[in-house]
């Protein structure tokens, strides 16, 4: 922990002034309580005020040193979102979609990697990184929130997890200023793509071990098959379902698919349900050491000051208590 | 004086839920004001004399008592719901600009945009522009095609707005939101924009790359400020080369600018009667401007121009806002309250003072009251 401004401890000097007073009031208090014959509180109850009285002060001169925590590990994590139209599935106009439980997860990721560093591509048939790599949590919430959706690029009737993964890699390979340091990439998909994948995904495989990237694949979908609500234009649930050549549309959870990208890549499956696991899995693998004197973005420094507000909050407490059972 | 102005502002609470924890402490207050209000003093009769001899002042006092303590609590209360203060100008170094100037900037990656500048395509079959010169022909430099003369004067109009927040669309039949907005663009977007578009290319842009739809892309962007709440500080830079779509650029347009998100159209190799003719019709419009660019260099002029007019006092930001977490100035100025407080408390607002001097008061009242008839019981 620092603190941003520790002149602010220079107050804590009026602690002193302020035992004095406290003393002071007490002498007063007991004599004239001895000019009626009744008994104080005794030294215990001064002793308490007066470390009450140092701990409030001290806390609050805490607080105004703008107390702050660094994280001496960071990680850079790539989210890879499905956003083909399978991820419109859903069994009822009341329930998420695919993607709003993809989302879900992100959220969650982010929240519990705090220290990390994030960024986020979106695929159908291309895959674009939508965002940079950043520490700005909010920025990501926002977009998490406003831009990703379903139609995001050109025919997203095409999942092409492949080329996803492959441009990843390229990505990697080409940019390593912005790249360099992503080793894990969280796949979230139903799984959903069209003919054999066993021999389309070798060459992105190959790319991504070259490249020194495990993807860490998140099933998201349900047990059975899954239908899609038609949206109006204005993007409002109907009670219609998607159909092609007369049939609904159904979409299953291909776990086996994702699995089997887990395992090409040397990384792990995880089902939805799971996300304590995969938040471990990235804490314990994905997260490294800064150097000592390393220069910190100013987004890796958090607050930490809710801590001494709670140690002020009580000790004021206790004050406002004590003085209410100042005479007994 | 100015300056003073920038720095007076407004505050804000990040946790207004935070107030409740006073609420604990007003509760012992109000217990303490209601239910022993009467510990440690005595009954007293003869009030015109109590009056008269200034000892009348116990009520008062236990009110202001009650209220610095209830300062200190309210205090507390602050604390915990996140003051932020709001300003046009940084109140400390650690300030943060949160009202920013938005730009979403439209790049079209349609396969004409690979024709070098200063050359026309006169075949528009999907992927097959032949090209013809139209100028003399006799330069030797080879031509930078149009797609990589935008993307480098682009980027240089973003490092020139470095801090505000861009956003980017790229665009053929239909556009992707490549980029939300942001304003961390020190990278200037070339995770994206390192991909390129032109014959041999294997890029997955280069197969997306097919024909144009401005009005489309035109609707995202605003789809993109309407989600962000911009309405009046917005600006979208579309760069195509399509001039029959640029011609026709209708709806989506005037409800851009209905929001009063100003449009400014960089048009690659268009014809400058196209030009003329838009300029004509948006003649009363200040936020709609179009440059016609047949070279790098007018390209380059082109982004020059729109940065200079986005840096006109005319479409300046109305006020820039930089917000400031005041929690930690307000905790020092609680430590200075709280020790006047507790000063005041302990030296003149003692209960057992006031018990005492009342009780003293009652013995001397009494002793006066002899004289005069009078009797405290």
């Amino acid at each position: 922990m620092g603190f941003a401004f520790p002149e602010a401890f220079a107050l804590i000097v009026v602690v002193a002034p302020l035992l004095w007073l406290l003393w002071r009031g007490e002498r007063q208090a007991q004599s004239a309580l001895r000019a009626f014959h009744a008994r104080g509180p005794g030294t215990w109850h001064l002793v308490c005020r007066s470390a009450l009285a140092a701990l409030f002060i001290a806390a609050l001169a805490a607080i105004g040193a703008r107390p702050y925590i660094e994280s001496r590990s960071t990680g850079d994590f790539l989210f890879l979102v499905d956003v083909s139209r399978s991820m419109n599935a859903r069994y009822s106009c009341g329930e998420p979609t695919f993607l709003d439980r993809s989302k879900t997860v992100m959220r969650d990721v982010i929240a519990k990697i705090p220290e990390g560093k994030f960024g986020i591509a979106a695929f159908d048939r291309l895959a674009i990184p939508i965002t940079q790599m950043t520490f700005d949590h909010t920025y990501l919430e926002e977009v998490i929130e406003h831009g990703l959706f379903v139609g995001l690029t050109y025919q997203s009737t095409a999942t092409k997890i492949g080329n996803a993964l492959a441009v990843v890699a390229g990505k990697k390979n080409r940019l390593p200023e912005f790249y360099g340091n992503v080793s894990h990439v969280i796949l979230l998909s139903d799984g959903h793509v069209s003919g054999s994948y066993q021999r389309r995904f070798q060459p992105a495989f190959e790319a991504l071990r070259k490249a020194g990237i495990r993807i860490l694949a998140v099933g998201i979908g349900n047990p059975g098959e899954t239908p899609i609500p038609v949206r109006t234009q204005g993007g409002a649930c109907t009670r219609e379902l998607a159909s092609a050549e007369g049939r609904t549309v159904l979409i299953p959870l291909r776990d086996d698919i994702l699995t089997f990208i887990a395992a090409g890549t040397r990384g792990k499956y995880f089902g939805e349900g799971a996300r304590a696991s995969l938040v471990k899995f990235l804490r314990e693998n994905g997260l490294r050491k800064i150097a000592r004197g390393a220069a910190l973005h100013k987004q890796q420094r958090r607050d930490a000051s809710f801590w001494f507000l709670v140690f002020a909050t009580l000790a004021g407490f206790g004050l406002f208590l004590a003085n209410t059972t100042r005479l007994r | 004086m100015n300056d003073i102005g920038d720095i007076i502002g407004s505050v804000s609470f990040t946790t207004p839920a935070g107030f409740l924890v006073s609420l604990p402490f007003l509760a012992l207050l109000g217990w303490q004001l209601a239910n022993r209000a009467n510990r440690g003093t005595v009954a007293l009769t003869g009030l015109e004399y109590l009056e008269a001899h200034g000892w009348f002042s116990a009520a008062p006092r236990r009110w202001l008592r009650a209220v610095l303590w209830g300062t200190l609590a309210a205090m507390i209360g602050v604390l915990w719901a996140g003051p932020v203060y709001h300003s046009s100008r940084p109140l400390f170094a650690g300030a943060s600009q949160t009202v920013h100037k938005n730009f979403v900037l439209m790049v079209d990656i349609s396969r004409s945009m690979t024709v070098p500048l200063g050359q026309e395509k006169i075949v528009s079959l999907p992927g097959q522009p032949a090209l013809a010169p139209t100028g003399a022909g006799t330069e030797k430099k080879p031509k930078v095609p149009r797609y990589q003369a935008a993307r480098k004067a682009l980027m240089d109009f973003v490092a020139r707005f470095k801090g505000e927040r861009i956003g980017l669309i790229l665009f053929s039949t239909e556009p992707i939101l490549a980029r939300w907005p942001t304003v961390e663009t020190e990278n200037r977007f070339w995770e994206i924009l390192e991909e390129n578009i032109g014959r041999g290319v294997e890029s997955q842009i280069q197969a997306f790359s097919s024909l144009t739809n401005t009005d489309k892309a035109l609707s995202l962007a605003r789809d993109v400020f309407a989600a962000q709440d911009v309405v009046g500080d917005g600006a979208v830079i579309l760069i195509t080369d399509a001039e029959d779509d640029v011609q026709n650029i209708g709806v989506a347009a005037r409800n851009l600018r209905k929001d009063r998100i100003r449009l400014y159209i960089i048009g690659v190799g268009i014809a400058q009667k196209i030009a003329d003719g838009l300029t004509r019709e948006f003649a009363a419009d200040p936020g709609f401007r179009i440059f016609r660019v047949d070279s790098e260099h007018e390209m380059r002029e082109a982004y020059r121009l729109v940065g200079e007019v986005e840096e006109l006092p005319r479409f300046k930001l109305d006020h820039k806002e930089y917000t400031t977490d005041i929690r930690w100035i307000l905790a020092l100025a609680l430590v200075v309250l709280a020790t006047i407080v507790l000063g005041i408390l302990n030296l003149a607002f003692h209960q057992s003072q006031a018990a005492g001097a009342q009780a003293a008061g009652r013995s001397a009242a009494n002793a006066e009251g002899g004289r005069n008839g009078l009797r405290i019981s």
